[in-house]
């Protein structure tokens, strides 16, 4: 975009980076994706290795579904911090999508520091790179989601732990919707099964199926609560 | 020509609503170029309000504010301020270099004239020795060197302090006002504080604002000459009623009353009077062992807005 929004971006990675609670989070998700390898997708019994990348695949979506929830605290402009950001020469999409994107690059970086995990699944049982590939992805479109959702929150609420909550709830619906759908019938069914960013739209992706389908649904929703987020900024700072 | 005839700040009955609280109410005035101008007011008076509104942070429910001609909540007006916040906006993680230079990319200043505005700034504000430190391991009087800093980066032709000379000690006041009187390129400055003396020793101008509404404006001489006109007399033993009789053509007010040596009269004139209240007590033979005017200024202007709403200031 433009040096502004590169100075944003730069300002808030070096915000996770130099504080210790962006570390205690990373640590935080390292540790839970490496227990929940051992715990759960391998489980004690003997298991095929696709079916055991499956399931820390779905793990590790929904960990980094609470991921972004934590993150989106920091979504929101510090109140000692709001009224200088407000008053410099920003446009409102550069300061949200640039917050945005500086978060999607904390939790691209923590995600991607995971890849030791289905690397061990890869070198010692029988899965293609393209599956982990795919999974992968699924996470990383999942987390831009929850973020995008986080950004809209924040923009919302006043504190950043209730958009925190706001954030959390959102997200629990989506996927309990997933739940919701089989006591319903078509098309609600179809709608809610679909809605549900890991529980619904994951599944392919998770298995190593590529579908185009699954990943313009994240983009487009991705894309579309990030303008929620720029009208409720705007809306807010204008007020 | 035409640009030096734009005032540098323009409020035209701008108001500010939150809910059906008006913070700010009908404010108009006129700051012109490289005039240092004080706000003042009680605790929720609107300062904060206003210039918030005047950075471009908040836009006013009505009314229109005008920063060189450009809509203060725009980029163009807001790439021309400079804003010092009530508490500094410091980025606790980085260098004072580093916080700088971030805020003078965010203030849209060239990349190759960034280095420049830095190191300029970090002498102006003497921030050279602590230019590597962490902004989290300053002091507060460095910390406060640094927000300033930050309001000026970027050179702007206006610049916003919110009560820049808060938690400050009495020589870390002097410095800054000294810095504040000698900024570079002379730009137009408003400023707020509760320090009352300060205000006047920094500014050419005041604005109080009294219940969201601005009360009164002027310079302090003629804050100032308001108040020569309270005046506190100790006058040696007399009978009373012939000084009053004797004062009464020249005072708005007399107060007397009696204490050890003679009495302490309190006295309010239309204009100066001091020479002709003398002269009446020459003719009466009574002894006058003291004369001042009220000596705060603006604490006594203040207090006339507290006890009368709808006093009138300088002009």
């Amino acid at each position: 975009m433009n040096a502004r929004f590169g100075a944003i971006v730069r300002r808030e990675v070096g915000a996770y980076a130099r504080t210790p609670m962006g570390w205690l989070v990373a640590a935080l998700v390292l540790s839970l994706d490496a227990l929940q390898l051992n715990g759960v997708a391998m489980g004690s019994e003997r298991r095929p290795s696709s079916w055991v990348l499956e399931i820390f695949l779905l793990n590790a979506s929904f960990l980094t579904e609470a991921l972004a929830v934590l993150l989106t605290m920091r979504l929101q402009l510090d109140e000692r911090e709001a009224p200088l950001w407000r008053s410099l020469p920003l446009g409102d999409v550069e300061l949200v999508l640039g917050r945005f994107t500086a978060a999607m690059l904390w939790l691209g970086g923590i995600t991607l520091a995971t890849l030791y995990l289905p690397a061990l699944i890869f070198v010692n049982g029988h899965v293609s790179l393209a599956h982990i590939a795919t999974g992968y992805a699924s996470i990383l479109l999942v987390g831009a989601l929850g973020l995008a959702i986080g950004s809209w929150m924040a923009a919302l609420t006043r504190r950043p732990l209730t958009a925190a909550l706001a954030t959390a709830g959102v997200l629990a619906m989506l996927e309990l919707g997933y739940y919701v759908a089989t006591t319903t019938s078509p098309p609600w069914r179809g709608l809610l099964r679909d809605l549900a960013p890991v529980w619904g739209r994951g599944q392919n992706l998770r298995r190593g199926i590529f579908s185009l389908a699954d990943v313009a649904y994240y983009l487009v929703c991705t894309t579309l609560v990030l303008s929620f987020a720029v009208r409720a900024f705007a809306s807010r700072r204008r007020s | 020509m035409a640009e030096s005839r734009t005032p540098a700040i323009q409020a035209t009955s701008v108001s500010k609503w939150f809910g059906a609280h008006a913070a700010v109410a009908e404010v108009s005035f006129e700051i012109q170029p490289g005039e240092i101008v004080g706000l003042l007011g009680l605790n929720g008076a609107g300062k904060s309000t206003m210039l918030r509104m005047l950075v471009g942070a908040l836009q006013p429910t009505s009314g229109e504010l005008r920063i060189r001609g450009a809509l203060a909540a725009t980029n163009v007006a807001r790439r021309q301020v400079g804003y010092l916040p009530d508490s500094p906006p410091l980025f606790d993680e980085l260098s004072v270099t580093h916080y700088l230079t971030t805020i003078a990319e965010l203030r849209c200043v060239p990349r190759d004239q960034r280095r420049r505005h830095v190191a300029e700034v970090l002498e102006s504000c003497a921030l050279g020795e602590v230019a590597t430190e962490p902004v989290a391991a300053l002091s507060h009087g460095y910390r406060q060197r640094v927000g300033l800093a930050q309001a000026l980066v970027h050179q702007p032709d206006v610049v916003v302090l919110d009560e820049p000379m808060q938690g400050l000690d009495p020589m870390q006041i002097v410095e800054l006002r000294e810095r504040i009187r000698h900024l570079h390129g002379n730009p137009t400055v408003v400023l707020s504080t509760h320090i009352l003396g300060e205000i006047a020793k920094t500014c050419d101008r005041l604005l109080v604002l009294h219940e969201g509404r601005l009360a009164a404006r002027g310079t302090y001489d003629e804050f100032a000459s308001l108040q020569s006109r309270r005046l506190r007399m100790h006058i040696g033993p007399a009978d009373i009623d012939r000084v009053e009789a004797a004062f009464r053509p020249h005072c708005v007010s007399f107060e007397a009353h009696a204490v050890s040596g003679g009495h302490r009269l309190e006295l309010e004139t239309d204009e100066d009077r001091r020479a002709e209240l003398v002269r009446a007590l020459v003719g009466l033979n009574v002894d006058l062992l003291g004369l001042r005017a009220e000596h705060d200024a603006l604490e006594a202007v203040f207090q006339s807005f507290l006890l009368d709403p709808d006093a009138e200031g300088a002009s």
